[in-house]
Order: structure tokens, then C-alpha cells, then sequence
């Protein structure tokens, strides 16, 4: 099982894509969760997702990460490969949940 | 030959909140003679109030006049310190600096250009410090203050990138945080018109105050289309739903939203921007 700490990437995460500023969730979903998750696939193992640690998350950062993630792989793979975790803020583990669910509305 | 200088005064009280009218009328006059070649002298002589939010929103305006702008201090030596400890303000009149660090008391001020989560944690640092509890997290408040930041990165400019800028005041008195976050773009509801008015008339039928309203419930879909985008906004609003920020006031052209009060009004006057304000105290703090 892989453990990606979103704290590893940044403890002040940004907005939704590279253009808006820094540490983005186009940036983080495209330089660690995605690599994260084809290794996850191939191993055909979890992959657990840390929120714990930073300073918050724009409802874009997440979306873009996650639903980002959904709208490549699919939400059913997805949602079978990503175990989210959060103790700092509970209620972001169904929010991001709900992403991966329902990445186009 | 010597250009005239145009004299705007200040209203008494210059705050967003509880006289929206005149303050936003003062700061439309202010953009709208803002022009360069312009001489205005801001006369705050007569301030006997100035809020935070009408204090920012003042040096938000004059920060991006194009005008050469001269000013006075008010007249009460209160309001005056109030001004001055804004960082913004000198002594002898109007600086138009943005500090970046706190100021000696309560007062924090920064701007930037983009949505930059550093920026937004040296907001809530300030904050907590002054909550009693120096290294706690205020997620909430950063939530809000990326999604203004993204907002106005994405949305104020017409053609180009505009500055925002933040304000932190802390309530000694009353222990309550105040933040206010101001650009002087082209504001919320004229940027919904100019995206999605042909596609959404209906969302404008019933003025800039409904169409503000749409923002915040979520009704407004993003130019993407996708349900789940375009919801920064409404993100706001949920996080005030919730308890975790308060007093949230959101003002953008001709529309107004009091989260306390349930309501969305129009202004007389249309507010050149937008204009974002909430509180927080202690128990906000993780």
C-alpha cells in the first residue's frame, strides 16, 4: 500500500491550474497523484491519499486533483484504488469522495 | 498650465457594511475620474467612522488609480490612527503602500497577482497569533482567501491580470479577526454578464443583486459547464453555512450579500470590484 502526503507536496496549496499560482491541483495531480495512482494500478494495490497537515484547500485545488483524476481513469477505478484520509478536517475525505463520484457534474 | 484638482470627499462613514450607499458611490467617483492626467485630492477630513472593509476598499482604489491623487488624514485622531496603522496611509496623507508585514498593533495588509497559498498562510498566521495561538490553522479562512485570490486571477481583469489585495485587522477589544479581500476588477456580476449573459439572460433579468445571489447558491454554471466547476463562490458561502467563518459580506457591482441577514440588495451605486469581508474569533482556530 503507497501513502501520498499532500504535506510532502505543499503545506500551502494553491488553486485549481498551474496559471492561477503556485503548488496547484493541476500541479500536484499531475506530478504525484497521477504517477501515484499508475503505480497503485499496476500493483493493483491502494493507494491512500493524506490530507493532514497543511494549512487548508480551495474547493478547486481538490477538484482539480481528484475529479481531475476521475475524468482520466474513470470514477469506478478510481474510487477503488484511493483510500482518502483526513483527521485535520474530516468532512474532506466525502467532499473529495464526492469528486471522484461526480467529476462532470 | 496648471490641471485642476478634483476634490472627492469621504463619506462620514466609510464602511461597506454599514453604509454601502454612499461608500460605494464615493469609490465609483473615485475609479471613474481615476484617469491619467487626473489630478483628485481624497478628502477623509470629515471620516468620523471608517470600518476595515470601506478602510481597504478606499486604498484598494486609490492603490490602482491612474490618477495622481493627493489626500488628507480625518480630522479625529481615532479614525486617523485607524488609517494610519492600515499601513497604507501615511502621515501627511495617502502613501498607497501595501506594507506585506504586520504593522506595530493589530494590523495586517498584503497584495498579489495570483493564488498564492504562502501569501494566504501568512494571513492566518497573523490571525491566530493574535487568536492567542501562535501556529494554529484557520481552514476556512484559507479556503476563502484561495478561492478570492482564484476568482479575481481568473475573473477581474477584462483583458489583463488585476491585483488583489488582503486585509487583516484584529479586534483587540472584542477578540474577533476581521479580513477583507478587495480587487478592482470589473467585479463578480459584470464578469457572470460578459461570460455567460447571452447564454443566461434569465440569471440578469432580476438585476446585479440576483445574479450575485445565483453566484453564491451555486446556480451559476462555469463557462467549462462542468457542475463541478465555477463553485468558488458558492464554496464561500457553504463555509459561512457551516459557522466556520462569520459575518461574511460579499459585494460586487450593483450587488450586496449579507450572509447574517439572509440577504441580497441592490446598491444605488455599483461598486467598481468586488469586495469580500468576514470574521473570525478563537473558536475558528484548529
Amino acid at each position: 500500500m503507497q501513502v501520498l502526503r499532500i504535506v510532502d507536496f505543499t503545506k500551502t496549496p494553491g488553486a485549481r491550474n498551474r496559471a492561477d499560482g503556485p503548488f496547484s491541483g493541476e500541479q500536484f495531480r499531475e506530478e504525484l497523484l497521477e504517477p501515484a495512482f499508475t503505480l497503485a494500478s499496476e500493483r493493483n494495490e491502494k493507494l491512500v491519499v493524506d490530507l493532514d497537515g497543511t494549512q487548508g484547500y480551495a474547493t478547486s485545488f481538490l477538484e482539480e486533483a481528484f475529479g481531475g483524476l476521475a475524468r482520466k481513469y474513470g470514477s469506478k477505478k478510481v474510487e477503488d484504488l484511493i483510500e482518502v484520509r483526513c483527521t485535520d478536517e474530516p468532512d474532506l475525505v466525502e467532499e473529495v469522495m464526492g469528486y471522484v463520484r461526480n467529476p462532470n457534474g | 498650465m496648471q490641471r485642476q484638482v478634483v476634490e472627492i470627499a469621504c463619506p462620514k462613514i466609510l464602511s461597506l457594511r454599514t453604509n454601502p450607499d454612499e461608500t460605494s458611490a464615493f469609490l465609483a467617483t473615485i475609479r471613474s475620474r481615476s484617469s491619467p492626467g487626473m489630478r483628485l485630492r481624497v478628502v477623509a477630513q470629515g471620516v468620523r467612522e471608517a470600518s476595515p472593509d470601506g478602510l481597504m476598499a478606499l486604498a484598494a482604489a486609490l492603490s490602482s488609480a491612474k490618477a495622481e491623487i493627493t489626500g488628507d488624514l480625518p480630522a479625529d485622531e481615532g479614525v486617523a490612527d485607524v488609517f494610519r496603522e492600515s499601513g497604507v496611509f501615511d502621515a501627511k496623507g495617502i502613501r498607497r503602500s501595501w506594507p506585506g508585514t504586520p504593522t506595530a498593533g493589530a494590523v495586517f495588509t498584503l497584495m498579489g497577482d495570483e493564488a498564492d497559498g504562502e501569501l494566504a498562510e501568512r494571513c492566518v498566521m497573523f490571525m491566530a497569533e493574535k487568536l492567542g495561538r501562535p501556529g494554529a490553522r484557520l481552514p476556512a479562512t484559507y479556503r476563502v482567501l484561495i478561492e478570492c485570490m482564484a476568482n479575481t486571477v481568473n475573473h477581474a481583469g477584462a483583458t489583463e491580470r488585476m491585483p488583489w489585495y488582503v486585509h487583516a485587522h484584529f479586534d483587540q477589544t472584542n477578540q474577533v479577526g476581521c479580513y477583507t479581500f478587495v480587487d478592482c476588477g470589473v467585479g463578480i456580476v459584470a464578469s457572470l454578464r460578459r461570460r455567460l449573459g447571452q447564454r443566461l439572460s434569465h440569471l440578469f433579468a432580476g438585476g446585479d443583486a440576483a445574479a450575485l445571489n445565483s453566484a453564491l447558491a451555486g446556480d451559476v454554471p462555469s463557462r467549462t459547464g462542468l457542475a463541478n466547476r465555477g463553485r468558488g463562490l458558492n464554496g464561500i458561502r457553504l463555509v459561512a453555512i457551516k459557522g466556520r467563518i462569520r459575518r461574511l459580506l460579499v459585494i460586487a457591482n450593483r450587488g450586496r450579500y449579507d450572509h447574517d441577514a439572509d440577504q441580497c440588495h441592490k446598491l444605488h451605486s455599483s461598486y467598481p470590484g468586488t469586495v469580500i469581508s468576514w470574521e473570525v474569533t478563537a473558536s475558528e482556530l484548529r
